[in-house]
């Protein structure tokens, strides 16, 4: 009797012990990255207008501003943000209007990085601020959900 | 009876502390020799798999080149430069910088020096 008992309480701590079912992993959905990639002149500012498509972190990266006519980089100070898209009544997107900007130079990691939902249409932007001597190249990285 | 049942208990999963995860990145190195004409850009592209620092080692080049590492072109080849610098041969490196993942280029261009096509080679590490 007394060995069925004690049988009987170490198959139910064995049984407690130790739950090793992996934990599925959460579904999160692999950011794309698009290029705003254009040439932008003193005193001029431009955007891009892009969606994301579902809630998630945002990062805008000014990573290139470089001279038209040889290589290198131009170190000048520029203004990039985000903010949402304004349309027209056709649809066609028209403006930016700006949520955040930041003052940066070039760099290879992201400058700005925010947490959007996907229920509106936004828009990268930049702008010089008076860094700018001559038109330059500029690449922008926006990687979203 | 008492004593296996409670040393079970006690061997029973109560070690709760988290496991610190381990770093799985890895340190790529890339190897690239070439040369460079007079006038031109030599350009290559590689892979960031995840944040970290990409480290560029001008090796061997005939004359002092600009050296950079930047985005590569949407459309055409080429190469955007985030950083550049002036470079002259060495054994450390001349570009160390921090970069998020994703596709980037390094350039080698003539400074407006060269005469003659150089032969130049680099070593990039990234992760």
């Amino acid at each position: 009797m007394r060995r069925a008992v004690f049988l009987a309480v170490m198959l139910s701590c064995c049984a407690a012990c130790g739950d090793n079912t992996p934990t599925s992993p959460s579904s999160t959905s692999p950011n794309a990255t698009e290029r705003f990639d254009d040439i932008i002149s003193v005193r001029e500012s431009k955007f891009y207008p892009f969606s994301v498509g579902s809630n998630g972190t945002t990062t805008i990266n000014l990573a290139s501003l470089s001279p038209l006519d040889r290589p290198g980089v131009v170190n000048a100070t520029m203004e990039i943000g985000w903010g949402k898209a304004i349309k027209d009544d056709s649809g066609t997107v028209v403006g930016c209007d700006l949520a955040k900007v930041i003052q940066t130079t070039p760099a290879l990691t992201a400058q700005l990085t925010d947490a959007l939902a996907p229920s509106s249409d936004y828009c990268a932007n930049i702008a010089d601020v008076g860094g700018l001597r001559q038109s330059v190249n500029f690449s922008i990285r926006i990687s979203h959900p | 009876m008492v004593l296996s049942v409670a040393l079970m208990i006690a061997a029973c999963g109560s070690d709760n502390t988290p496991t610190t995860p381990s770093n799985t990145s890895t340190t790529t190195s890339e190897n690239w020799s070439s040369v460079l004409a007079p006038g031109g850009a030599s350009t290559r592209s590689f892979t960031v798999n995840s944040t970290g620092t990409i480290a560029v080692t001008l090796t061997v080049a005939g004359a002092t080149v600009g050296l950079g590492v930047g985005l590569p072109r949407t459309s055409g080849g080429g190469c955007r430069l985030g950083v550049t610098v002036n470079a002259a041969p060495g054994t450390t490196p001349q570009i160390s910088t921090q970069a998020d993942a994703g596709q980037y280029c390094v350039q080698v261009y003539d400074l407006g020096t060269i005469t003659d096509p150089v032969g130049f080679a680099l070593k990039i590490d990234h992760p």
